[in-house]
């Protein structure tokens, strides 16, 4: 059988092992764990029905009918299955009637507006400044940059979010205290609206992006030092010296890919910035697992997350596939390890 | 059905995997919104055409991306050569 | 006498920085409250005070003694990041050893199960965990840390295994017919005992940091306070907009600077183990 082929099977094996694992855990959570917190939130509903009884009824049966409560729980599993896959993410208890799919589309644009263009940001950056600093190796350079790049890469975003309203909203009234755009606002493809979006883009952009870009200037003075290393070694010892493999070896078992591995994780990455939404209350999915975290809006929650994850998991493996049809290793069944 | 653990080649990619990633994830989430919004009949929400943008721009970097790493995989100085 | 390792370990600069930034902190946290005997959650003085010689960290918007938050929120937070690398580490050791050890089968199916929970990512699943907690005291949060940041450890110590497993002792070891068990604890962790500490050191690190995470957007212990909880209430109540700086710039600099000193801990250490890295 075609080695790629075979990559390609186990991969997307992988894939749906991953996803399965996923969507139990998500369906076990809310009905196994003790405490059983749906009918701690139907319970919660009854003391508001006294305001509103109709709404609350109305809630009350929609919750029955989507987490299936009563029916059996394979039955619950099917329809929850069925249910995701056809886009129905369910509906929101906190905005209700307001559907969950709904809601997660309205927030995510800008969730992503801000990740994308300030991870792309920090690693560009942050792949120059780690650079510089490892081919400037023993002078004031790295030594003056390698602990600053430390510090960044462990700060958390949020506190630095704070730090940066702080200074610059606060103190220095430059820019707005928080929010996407001026309350009121309509949001349109203008000049005058780009241009306050703008305004309130920056500092949550800056903070994902300083601190991001900590972790990619090590990263990358680490792979700079090290091939500057191997070239060195290389170059000067040409009589075959075993130093380059011992080099390898001893680079693998060191600690700091596994460090630069850490802080530059997705789970970091996108974790940070949802949390930094919150202090700027940037109308984003962070600021939507917050609220609804708040609320107790478990369809919410889990409407989000299950989005949030099953497409990640799809993007490690498209990228996966990726790196295969460019790699022609992997072309040839080379599997390493 | 042997299950192999593709240690190598997991590290010899270095840290660009991960942005990657982000942005392939990015481009999945900006489609599925785009999508939604479409079937959804939304096409006038200031969010559409605000995603559609950033599809655009997500694209384009992931492009140069792809382009960049091709390069580097055929021209090995890394760790594995 | 002293053993020669702590000698060469003293003349590293780093080390000794790092070392005592972090040790600093743990003293603060561990007998500051002592020291300092005032009850964090108790609204006792004005409000929005800034530092004072009576309130030397001045008081948040309910009124209670930032420094004795701090002070008690180091010990928390400390404790949490403690008992979640803790955690974290037994798993990641065992599966890493184990698999790496015996190979066949069980690696594979070890390796998988590492892989898929390492695909997860582990702020997510922490938070989605504890959004269906209903009463998250310190252990159970540390515990959710904990299942979910283990796999980088798997992998790391069975690649160590793999390399060490090829070595004559362990040769030696199987001809005089000692089991799998004494071989696993006799010949293998002592040998990776600087990487395995050097791994809790980073985990311990991270731990602390996922807590704030965790705490900040609501999800920390429910009652008590940590560093990550101080900066909740603070966001909470707008202590950035009313310009309240000693509330949220003191927890969040102890909190950088633990996980900092911890990483530069580690690898000072790192340097000291795999001397060629030193930067010649």
């Amino acid at each position: 059988m075609n080695p790629f082929v075979k990559f390609l099977s186990r991969r997307a094996g992988f894939l749906v092992l991953t996803f399965i694992t996923f969507i139990f855990i998500i369906f076990l959570l809310p009905r196994a764990i003790p405490g059983n917190p749906l009918s701690t939130l139907l319970s919660q509903l009854f003391q508001r029905a006294q305001q509103n009884p109709e709404l609350i009824k109305a809630v009350y049966r929609q919750l029955m009918e989507e987490f299936g409560i009563g029916k059996p729980l394979h039955v619950q599993f099917f329809e929850f299955i069925s249910r995701t896959f056809t886009g129905d993410l369910g509906t929101s208890i906190s905005a209700y009637p307001r559907k969950v799919a709904d809601l997660v589309f309205s927030y995510l644009p800008w969730t992503l507006g801000l990740l994308i263009p300030a991870t792309l940001t920090s690693w560009i950056i942050g792949n120059l400044l780690g650079a510089l600093a490892a081919y400037k190796r023993k002078t004031i350079v790295d030594n003056a940059l390698l602990p600053v790049f430390l510090t960044l890469s462990q700060t958390p975003y949020y506190w630095l979010a704070m730090i940066l309203l702080f200074i610059f909203a606060v103190v220095f009234k430059v820019f707005p205290i928080g929010g996407a755009y001026t309350t009121g606002r309509i949001p349109a493809l203008t000049l005058e609206f780009a241009l306050d979006f703008l305004h309130h883009y920056t500092l949550p952009f800056l903070s994902i992006t300083l601190s991001a870009m900590g972790g990619w200037a090590i990263g990358m003075r680490v792979m700079a030092i090290y091939e500057l290393r191997a070239d060195y070694v290389s170059y000067a010892d040409s009589l075959g010296l075993p130093d380059s493999k011992i080099l390898r070896y001893v680079f693998r078992n060191s600690m700091l890919p596994q460090i630069t591995g850490l802080a530059l994780n997705f789970g970091s990455i996108l974790g940070g910035s949802l949390i930094t939404e919150v202090v700027f209350s940037y109308p984003g999915t962070g600021f939507l697992i917050f609220t609804s975290l708040s609320r107790l809006d478990y369809p919410m929650i889990q409407g989000t997350f299950v989005l949030l994850i099953s497409t990640l998991l799809l993007a490690n493996f498209i990228v996966d596939i990726a790196y295969a049809l460019i790699d022609p290793r992997i072309k040839t069944g080379y599997t390493g390890g | 059905m042997v299950y192999k653990y593709p240690a190598r080649l997991t590290r010899s990619y270095g840290i660009e995997k991960t942005v990657l990633v982000i942005l392939v994830w990015g481009l999945i989430l900006e489609a599925i919104t785009l999508l939604y919004f479409y079937t959804s009949a939304q096409t006038w929400r200031f969010e559409y055409q605000y995603t559609l943008l950033l599809f655009a721009m997500t694209l384009i970097a992931t492009m140069i991306l792809i382009a960049k790493i091709a390069k580097r995989i055929h021209r090995p100085i890394g760790i594995d050569s | 006498m002293i053993p020669p390792i702590v000698m060469d370990l003293i003349k590293i600069k780093k080390l000794i920085i790092s070392l005592s930034i972090f040790l600093a902190i743990v003293l603060a946290g561990l007998i500051g409250p002592i020291v300092y005997p005032v009850n964090p959650v108790v609204m006792t003085g004005p409000i929005e005070q800034p530092p004072s010689s009576k309130y030397p960290l001045g008081t948040d918007r309910w009124g209670r003694d930032v420094l004795a938050q701090l002070l008690h929120g180091i010990r928390n937070s400390l404790s949490i990041g403690l008992t979640a690398a803790a955690i974290s580490l037994a798993i990641g050791v065992t599966i890493g050893v184990v698999s790496g050890f015996k190979g066949g089968i069980t690696e594979n199916s070890l390796m998988l199960l590492t892989d898929v929970v390492y695909a997860l990512p582990s702020i997510l699943l922490m938070m989605l965990i504890a959004a269906y907690l209903e009463e998250r005291n310190p252990f159970l949060v540390s515990i959710v840390i904990g299942v979910t940041s283990w796999p980088w450890v798997a992998r790391a110590v069975r690649s160590q295994i793999l390399s060490l497993k090829t070595r004559e002792f362990i040769d030696m070891s199987r001809m005089a017919g000692l089991g799998d068990l004494r071989i696993m604890f006799e010949d293998l962790l002592p040998n990776m005992a600087s990487y395995i500490f050097m791994a809790f050191v980073l985990l311990m690190s991270g731990a602390m940091i996922a807590e704030a995470g965790l705490s900040m957007i609501g999800l920390g212990v429910t009652r008590g306070i940590s560093l990550g909880i101080i900066l909740y209430w603070a966001q909470l109540l707008e202590a950035v907009r009313r310009a309240l700086w000693w509330w949220f710039i003191p927890p969040g600099v102890c909190l950088v600077a633990l996980a900092t000193s911890l990483l530069l801990l580690s690898t000072a250490l790192d340097e000291y183990f795999s001397p060629r890295l030193r930067g010649e």
